[in-house]
């Protein structure tokens, strides 16, 4: 018999002992290759499996999670979260009805053009060990690497209210590092790609001009002076506004973070709930929105972890704050509108409110006409340091690669860049945004405790902020 | 053993790392490995309970080593030795199938040599009896934070012999108390439960967010004398773990600390950093199944006088292995205390900045050892001596070669240990033991 059969017939024997009775089985087949200087770095397959039971006793909601899917384990699980969601219910936080979990069918697929089987190990290996070897253009580089993690999921939830939905993630996270010295100064430069997609990430003609890209500006890089300390103007560009959306936008909104659930661990947030439908977040030319259904990007799916199907919204709407990131828990919580984004980082983990793709809307103007409007500033590409307060108030982010422009025209390469503001004034000096996007994430995004790590989509055009304060 | 799934799980592993090691090629070694927990966490905010999830998770990993390549297979264990079996062997075929296709590496691998070494650490820990205790006696707080409790077991086996186990039940509770947006931190954590232990951690925590009542102090960007307590000098010592202290970073070039390394500066005479084992806070074998030294000094008197090192990166680099983990950083780091008084901490900052934590940190500037990040929680301005008020949080961005070296101005001499409180797909075990340091100036920038 399936598992899923199993678990079928374990839920209509069990679901009149508990409210609300849940099961979630995940296999997630993860392989990262590794070569640094055309040799192999490490090649590793982890195959993560178990299921998660949830249940609801006196309107509060448990979980036990078991890698051990046999009868015995599913049982013993089904009594690790009835004995104890029924004993810790008398100090809920919160007496949830029904309403928070969603009845739904369905099934989601990532949409790819190859499947990620269709390359051997040894195909993948010897495209990575050619982008070190294209890295490898003077006495000065000393370190070429490019890695690849690849991840196959397979995810199906089940319910007593009779849900059953599926769905199968397609996703390669890969990076390009190439790494030169000259006398004591060490400069990196790479290239981060992470979406959900098949084995055509790995086409020479799509990771080559990458790779000569950086090494190109590796090479720059050693040679440049180090970033002026001013207050001037920044274009940033997708690649780390992908981060700025992320810290200081999509942080600071979710709403298990507003109401508390955090504090002990990543923080509070200086959004307060009354701040919806009042806070001027940033400059009318914000449009931030919550995009899980978006093709291609990493935090795309259809469902979350309650069953809530995943639609667009809107949270930040011509700077104005409108929505934040909560769940159907959250929701009834606060009595502010939902999001799908309970989600969890895998079977052993609870559902919390996160990011899936977060998303700033692009504007009309090229690039070549921002840059051309910049009298005095520095172009910022790919996050190296990142830094904020547990309020998500005060960030301080570094990048690998600075422009400077003078007088509308780029002058030349400054290494060592780093720019800090404060999250809503930052916003708020957000003077045009380009008509071409990036598509970018976090592979890892840490929160929660139990500590988990979730994957997030962000897309984002070239930003000009007026007035900030670089060094 | 006391734990029936852990029972179940021991004996699944025990038969797949017994099948691997008698079926891999005559030349190759296997190492076998496994990461077990059965755990409760329950989440607090404000004394109540928010999500309470029991998990049971065991992970075998496989390293296989053979003709200068390597390749790690980690799989689930479900607990039925037949099933566990059927994963790790159809993947093992597949991949000895294809392995004249992959790409070599640059080192033949060394596998760990036959030792054995068994610990087990038990408690009676009830957990009812511990939630219940801990939710009467927040009852009255906005009490927020996440209670542990549960086995955590990792063994290493080898086809040389190699039989390590290590398990240790632990309850940890690692929390803020909140008064408004004042806070204070807390952590508390046994093999014991001991309910007037935990009292006085708690109080000690009231007490230190009493201290926050009078109105907050906004302080200008500059430079401020500060006073870093236990739980502030973890936060910047665990940077230590972003590439400073490992030899592989260093020979990739992202050593934070290449200069101190290449001697071009030294930290303060009175900074001694050691890995050291004898704080029994995780097992002394890394993941090779190589037994560490119980005590190996990194810093001493403010030089590097040792990397961590791997027998990876010995063989690579042609260097002495000080049978570090792969990833070269802390499992068990000491800092060594010093003379300043705990009762003489206040005058002897005079005035300046009191900073119970740090948070968020990161390398700013690697080439130059800068970090930057924030105060967090219990930080007070201190005037001659006397507490005026808690600070509106700052950000610092500095040198670790200032901040430990001439600016470096006293170690307690007490220090706090801290045992590893991070969950990221698994309970990890370690920590570290930290004292207090009185620092000259420490740049704030925001």
């Amino acid at each position: 018999m399936s598992l899923v059969h199993r678990l079928q017939n374990f839920i209509s024997a069990c679901k009149n002992e508990v409210e609300y009775l849940g099961v979630k089985i995940v296999t997630e087949k993860t392989t990262q290759i590794s070569v640094r200087n055309e040799l192999s770095e490490g090649l590793s397959t982890q195959i993560d499996s178990g299921i998660r039971i949830e249940v609801m006793m006196n309107q509060h909601i448990g979980y036990a999670s078991t890698s051990d899917t046999s009868d015995d384990g599913l049982q013993r699980a089904f009594k690790y979260a009835k004995a104890q969601t029924k004993f810790l219910s008398q100090h809920k936080a919160y007496p949830f009805s029904g309403a928070i979990r969603s009845t739904t069918q369905g099934v989601y697929r990532s949409q790819i053009q190859k499947p990620l089987d269709s390359l051997s190990l040894g195909e993948i290996q010897n495209v990575l060990r050619e982008c070190t070897q294209k890295m490898n253009q003077a006495p000065a580089i000393f370190f070429r690497s490019a890695s690849a993690s690849i991840v196959e999921t397979e995810e199906t939830k089940l319910d007593s209210r009779g849900s059953e939905w599926s769905q199968y993630f397609s996703i390669v996270n890969l990076d390009l590092i190439v790494r030169a010295q000259d006398k004591n100064d060490i400069q990196t430069r790479s290239h981060n790609l992470c979406l959900q997609i098949g084995a055509e990430v790995f086409l020479r003609s799509l990771l080559f001009p990458l790779t000569e890209q950086i090494t190109r500006e590796v090479l720059e890089l050693i040679h440049a002076p180090v970033c002026a300390k001013e207050v001037c103007d920044i274009i940033v560009s997708p690649d780390q506004m992908a981060l700025q959306i992320h810290e200081t936008v999509g942080h600071p909104l979710e709403i298990d973070r507003i109401l508390g659930d955090e504090r002990n661990y990543a923080g509070w947030s200086f959004v307060r709930m009354e701040d919806f439908g009042h806070l001027k977040y940033g400059t009318s030319k914000m449009n931030i929105t919550f995009e899980p259904e978006r093709f291609s990007e990493l935090g795309s799916y259809s469902f979350d972890d309650s069953g809530l199907k995943g639609e667009k919204h809107y949270l930040i709407k011509d700077g104005l704050l409108v929505r934040g990131l909560g769940s159907l828990e959250s929701s009834q919580r606060s009595q502010a509108a939902p999001v799908a984004n309970f989600r969890s980082s895998s079977w052993n983990r609870p559902p919390t409110d996160r990011m899936a793709n977060l998303n700033l809307e692009s504007g009309t103007k090229p690039l070549k006409d921002i840059i051309a409007s910049v009298e005095n500033g520095i172009w910022m590409s790919t996050n190296r340091s990142w830094s904020i307060d547990d309020y998500r108030r005060k960030f301080q982010f570094g990048c690998e690669y600075g422009l400077r422009i003078q007088d509308g025209q780029i002058q030349g390469v400054v290494k060592n860049p780093n720019y800090h503001g404060v999250s809503v004034s930052f916003w708020n000096k957000l003077a045009e945004i380009s008509n071409e996007a990036g598509v970018y994430g976090a592979y890892y995004c840490g929160k929660g405790e139990p500590n988990q790590l979730i994957r997030v989509g962000h897309a984002s055009p070239y930003c000009l902020f007026k007035d900030i304060e670089v060094f | 053993m006391k734990n029936t799934y852990l029972e179940k799980i021991m004996a699944s592993f025990q038969s797949a790392s017994d099948w691997v090691f008698q079926n891999i090629p005559p030349e190759a070694t296997a190492t076998m490995g496994l990461d077990a927990e059965s755990s409760l966490f329950v989440r607090y905010n404000n004394h109540r309970v928010r999500q309470n999830t029991h998990v049971e998770q065991a992970t075998a990993k496989l390293l296989l080593t053979w003709q200068k390549k390597s390749y790690r297979f980690h799989f689930s264990l479900t607990s039925d030795v037949h099933e566990d079996l059927k994963k790790i062997k159809i993947n093992l075929l597949k991949i000895l199938a294809d392995w004249d296709k992959l790409l070599s590496e640059n080192l033949d691998f060394k596998i760990a040599p036959a030792q054995t070494s068994s610990t087990y650490l038990w408690s009676d820990l009830d957990s009812s009896q511990i939630l219940t205790f801990v939710s009467e006696a927040t009852s009255r707080l906005d009490f927020t934070g996440l209670v542990t409790i549960g086995p955590v077991l990792t063994c290493v086996r080898n086809s040389a012999g190699v039989s390590h186990e290590f398990l240790t039940e632990l309850v940890t509770i690692d929390y803020s108390i909140y008064d408004g947006p004042r806070a204070a931190k807390g952590l508390y954590s046994s093999r014991a439960w001991n309910e007037h232990e935990f009292l006085q951690q708690l109080k000690h925590s009231q007490t230190l967010l009493e201290s926050m009542k009078k109105t907050k102090i906004e302080l200008k960007p500059d430079y401020y004398r500060v006073y870093l307590a236990p739980g502030a000098v973890s936060e910047m010592a665990q940077m230590l773990n972003w590439g400073g202290v490992s030899q592989r970073a260093y020979k990739l070039g992202r050593n934070p600390l290449k200069r101190l390394i290449e001697n071009e500066v030294t930290l303060s005479p009175e900074l001694n950093v050691t890995e050291d084992f004898e704080l029994g806070l995780g097992p002394q074998f890394n993941s090779q199944g190589e037994k560490s030294a119980t005590r190996l000094p990194i810093i001493q008197k403010g030089k590097i006088l040792n990397l961590l090192t791997s027998t990876k990166s010995a063989l690579e680099f042609n260097l002495e292995s000080t049978l570090a983990d792969e990833e070269e950083g802390f499992r068990s780091m000491s800092i060594d205390t010093g003379k300043l008084k705990r009762d003489q901490i206040f005058s002897a900052l005079d005035t300046g900045i009191f900073i119970s934590n740090l948070h968020y940190l990161n390398w700013s500037n690697p080439m130059d050892a800068r970090i930057t990040g924030m105060t967090r929680y219990a930080c007070l301005w201190i005037e001659n001596g006397e507490i005026q008020g808690p600070i509106a949080d700052l950000r610092f961005d500095d040198t670790l070669y200032d901040l430990w070296g001439p600016d470096l101005e006293a170690v307690t001499e007490f220090s706090e240990v801290e045992p590893q409180t991070t969950s990221y797909f698994q309970r990890h075990l370690g920590g570290k033991r930290t004292p207090g340091m009185l620092i000259k100036k420490m740049k704030f920038t925001l």
